[in-house]
């Protein structure tokens, strides 16, 4: 198993759709895709979560390490239409407090104010 | 069935084991393998993943600290099922004892607000699991005995 990851922008907003497993083995292309986004400026984003079977803490560990930059940056980071098995890993440990999560990718992106395209300054 | 009294083990289960190497590469094939043993015994799929999420997690940890990334050393995962339990006992031979003594339960909320990655892994282990053992023999052999009450 391992982890497929795609990119589409709608508007201003980065939406990463991934399908497979997330773990220690599979994340690095994750990190490695939020990162560059990060460094070029982008900070409004909506994962796909629809085709995730599973994510370890590693996972929940990357998506902390850069929920701080993003908000610090007027920014967010929604998870949409993550599984039950995969949402209650989240709320095991109580990451739901962290993350806005949403049943579709276009409840997400109307989760930001400027879900129209206007670039935000 | 007139009479429906049967052994709480029927059809038994017998104990399996099966050696990895210390790498995350083989994470995968160690859920898949928990997923065969728990189909095997019957468990419901949310109990499968459960126990996929917490063998995840301990071998996850074992390579990353035990092992310390060293990729070449083998990780043995043993089931059994007894009356209610099941019971997964994950082995390493790193010789570097874990105590669980200096990993206290984190505090979550002042977790969260730190924004501290990691070091989560032993933490859903014990949300998942209704037992979570360490203990060590002298010859430098680790074991970390993980126990779920199911309902099958």
């Amino acid at each position: 198993m391992s982890l497929a990851l795609s990119q589409k922008t709608i508007g201003n907003i980065q939406v990463l759709v991934l399908a497979g497993e997330i773990d220690a083995q599979t994340l690095p292309p994750l990190e490695g895709k939020l990162q560059e986004l990060l460094d070029k400026g982008h900070y409004s984003f909506v994962l796909d979560f629809q085709q995730v079977s599973f994510i370890a803490s590693a996972g929940l560990g990357v998506l902390m390490s850069v929920i701080g930059t993003i908000q610090e940056n007027n920014g967010d980071l929604v998870i949409a239409s993550a599984q039950p098995e995969v949402y209650r890993t989240f709320d095991l440990l109580d990451f739901t407090t962290l993350f806005k999560f949403t049943d579709s990718v276009a409840a997400g992106v109307a989760l930001f104010p400027n879900a129209a395209g206007v670039q935000g300054d | 069935m007139e009479d429906a009294h049967q052994s709480a083990d029927s059809p038994s289960f017998k104990p399996i084991s099966v050696s990895l190497p210390s790498d995350v590469s083989y994470l995968d094939i160690a859920r898949t393998f928990v997923a065969d043993v728990g189909n095997k015994v019957g468990l419901l799929a949310s109990e499968i993943h459960d126990l996929q999420l917490a063998v995840t997690e301990a071998v996850t940890n074992v390579i990353e600290h035990a092992y310390a990334g060293d990729s070449s050393q083998r990780i043995e995962l043993a089931f059994e099922k007894a009356g209610e339990c099941f019971t997964i006992v994950i082995t390493d031979n790193s010789g570097n004892r874990f105590d669980p003594v200096n990993y206290p339960e984190p505090d979550m909320k002042e977790y969260l607000s730190q924004y501290r990655a990691g070091g989560l892994g032993l933490f859903l282990m014990r949300k998942l699991m209704d037992q979570v053992e360490f203990f060590s023999d002298s010859s430098g052999t680790n074991h970390l005995r993980l126990i779920k009450r199911v309902k099958s």
